[in-house]
């Protein structure tokens, strides 16, 4: 069963909106795109021979938040000590490759991409390349779109950063 | 969702036939059944070997020990190797 | 087994400044270039990482016979495996006949090895058992038994296993010389200890390995500041102030720290399950439940690199809330560079309600991602940057916090107990030991 053109294109716009706010670092406002019984994942990848089974360590989160404390990350960012942002990181987030399918529920939609992000702080040309497979499930709420679940599969073993204090 | 389609074989198993690797050796072990009775099939696939053990060859595994298989590895890739 | 020994000298004006920290730490003061600096982390890597015992692995990492992980003691990748018979080795992941890497999972499980070079195949004990054309190629002439896996020594303390490299160092428990008292706390919950939770979190850092451990050996100063946001948010329950009770402890001449932190008014054993609480009146001595019972903060080093903290923690400020136990591994890859290694650890006998929560608060404000973690991984990478350069690798810092403190002379714990929880005598034993290490031959 394929997905209206129509839905998919209003589910790409939203994410495409929702990488700006992030990188314009409206959390504020990017909070608000959560459902309130939304959760935010990253599960942990490990190095496993090819045939020895999935290399994803379901239980191992990295993030692992509710709508509750991804809120409270985002307090975290307002307060005047949130170090780790402040000078704040420069992001680009890349979401590309979108595809779309129908949810469980009627109103719902699994969205899947890849997400590059980009990442550079201070006054060094260095970067940090985030790459993964991020695997939504968005929900129709109020002729609008709220992310009711993510799940972000970091390309990484080592995360190769020193810290994730930005969002993926 | 987030189940892999990633095309290993450890998504291959099923009630009679199932896939034990690690990072060595990948094997595929399936229930064959005769006309009369029943035996484990144990293949390689990388190696082109395989053997087929009925229950009691089974049970005779039971009390090897790891010299046991230490002594056929002596061979790594089976014999003449 | 033939090796070729070569050991790396300071140069003469690294060797003055090792020299000038035996007086100079004591009174307070340590070089600033120490904290990144090339040459000094080629001598750590022999001086230090070559003989210490350096944190491998868990034991419930690694529970069924067969079972192993991939870790590093300095630059050398070590297979920790349990054998067939249930015992714990290492062996350097390197292939004897050409050096190709063993194994190249980081986990798995396995009764042998067969390098995929030429096929040499070792049993879990170390043992090469199978080379390929032993008769055609070698005409049976190669020893087997002159080629097995390096072996690298290993012991364990309630858990925990540690590696050493060098055949000469003293036992672990001679090693540990009285820490294990404190560990306790961490590791003996319940009667059957504790497990990790998952798999650990890793990461890369540009920071020096040793400001890391510096800050777990009981650095309670940074807390208010560097976690400020924490007091803003209302996830400490105490004041900066109050922040400061407490004790800090260290085992001279070993460089093991901990900081135990005190809030007044904290129920005892505040944040633990029933079970646990106890469960740990059965594990620990009386001496170990007066002290610990009080304890709100514990946060600590095992020299080198091994540290651990504990502490009570909710998610949502203001709730009761749980413990979690987080260990972590500062292995240095590079000068002022890291791999970080972070895992949760539970009381195993705790209910599994209890395990996940504390996991979920220990994601939250540990590891990669945690709100707490990204403050400290902050500050350090940026001062690890700093004293790196041509002015500030002359300058030493000071040291001198407590220096005329008095100990505890009641206090019921091996080592030197010096209240309150904050302030640097725990750091001038670290670093004292540290010169120690590196200007023996
Ligand atoms: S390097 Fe391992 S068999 Fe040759
Ligand atoms: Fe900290």
């Amino acid at each position: 069963m394929g997905v209206d053109p129509a839905i998919k294109a209003e589910i790409e716009e939203f994410l495409l909106h929702e990488a700006e706010l992030l990188d314009e670092r409206r959390f504020e406002e990017w909070i608000e795109l959560f459902a309130e019984d939304a959760r935010y994942e990253a599960p942990m990848r490990v190095t496993k021979a090819r045939d020895a089974g999935p290399d994803i360590v379901e239980e191992s989160k990295i993030f692992s938040d509710n709508r509750e404390t991804l809120y409270i990350r985002v307090q975290r960012l307002g307060t005047e000590f949130a170090w780790a942002e402040d000078p704040p990181s420069r992001t680009r987030h890349f979401v590309t490759n979108i595809r779309v399918q129908p949810g469980d529920k009627e109103n719902e939609y699994r969205v899947r991409c890849n997400l590059l992000v980009y990442r550079n702080r201070g006054d060094t040309p260095d970067y940090d390349l985030l790459s993964a497979d991020r695997q939504d499930i968005v929900r129709r709420v109020d002729g609008g779109w709220k992310i009711a679940y993510r799940r972000i599969v970091l390309d990484q073993s080592t995360v190769g950063s020193h810290n994730l204090s930005i969002f993926l | 969702m987030g189940d892999r389609q990633d095309g290993t074989r450890a998504g291959r198993n099923s009630q009679d036939e199932f896939v034990i690797a690690n990072e060595f050796a990948t094997v595929i072990v399936r229930k064959v059944h005769t006309r009369n009775g029943v035996r484990l099939e144990i293949a390689s696939p990388k190696l082109g070997h395989s053997i087929r053990l009925d229950p009691l060859e089974l049970e005779s595994l039971t009390w090897q020990t790891t010299e046991t298989f230490s002594r056929f590895l002596e061979t790594p890739f089976g014999p003449g190797s | 087994m033939q090796v070729l020994k070569g050991r790396r000298q300071p140069s003469p004006e690294v060797r003055s400044m090792l020299e000038a920290m035996v007086d100079m730490v004591p009174q307070g003061r340590v070089p600033a270039r120490i904290f990144n600096d090339p040459e000094v982390f080629e001598l750590e890597q022999e001086r230090i990482f070559g003989r210490c015992w350096v944190f491998l692995a868990h034991e419930s990492e690694i529970p069924s016979p067969g079972d192993y992980v991939l870790r590093y003691i300095a630059n050398n990748s070590i297979i920790v495996v349990r054998d067939e018979e249930g015992k714990v080795r290492a062996h350097l992941n390197m292939c004897r006949h050409r050096g190709n890497q063993v194994c190249k999972a980081e986990m798995g499980n396995a009764s042998h090895f067969r390098c995929s070079y030429h096929g040499w195949t070792y049993k879990n004990t170390g043992e090469l058992i199978g080379v390929p054309y032993w008769n055609e190629v070698y005409h049976r002439r190669l020893d087997k038994a002159e080629w097995a896996l390096v072996p690298v020594r290993v012991e364990t303390y309630n858990g925990l296993i540690f590696g050493n490299l060098d055949p000469d160092a003293p036992s672990l428990e001679e090693y540990l010389g009285g820490f294990q008292w404190y560990l306790d706390f961490y590791l003996k919950p319940g009667p059957n200890g504790t497990e990790v939770y998952g798999t650990p979190d890793k990461w890369v850092a540009d920071t020096d390995w040793k400001i890391c451990a510096e800050n777990f050996a009981g650095d309670g100063y940074h807390t208010p500041v560097a976690h400020a946001f924490g007091f803003e948010l209302g996830y400490f329950p105490s004041s900066a102030r109050t922040h400061f009770e407490g004790v800090a402890v260290h085992i001279p001449g070993k460089g093991h720290a901990i900081g135990l932190g005190r809030t007044p008014g904290m129920p005892p054993f505040f944040g633990f399950p029933p079970e646990v609480v106890e469960a740990m009146q059965q594990t620990l001595t009386p001496e170990q439940v007066q002290v610990f019972s009080q304890v709100r903060t514990a946060v600590c080093t095992v020299f080198p690199n091994l540290s651990i903290l504990l502490q009570p923690f909710s998610r949502i400020p203001g709730q009761p809330g749980v413990r979690f136990v987080t260990m972590r591994l500062w292995h240095p890859i590079g000068p002022g560079r890291i791999q970080m290694w972070s895992w949760c650890i539970v009381p195993k006998d705790a209910p599994q309600w209890y395990k996940d929560e504390s996991y979920l608060a220990y994601t939250l404000a540990f590891g990669a991602a945690g709100m707490f973690e990204q403050d400290d991984f902050e500050n350090w990478t940026n001062l690890t940057r700093q004293v790196k350069s041509t002015l500030a690798r002359d300058l030493v810092f000071p040291y001198e916090m407590g220096m005329d403190l008095e100990p505890d002379p009641t206090f019921p714990g091996p080592g030197v107990a010096v209240p309150p929880y904050v302030h640097e005598t725990n750091f001038r034993n670290m670093w004292s030991t540290w010169a120690k290490y590196m200007l023996r031959d």
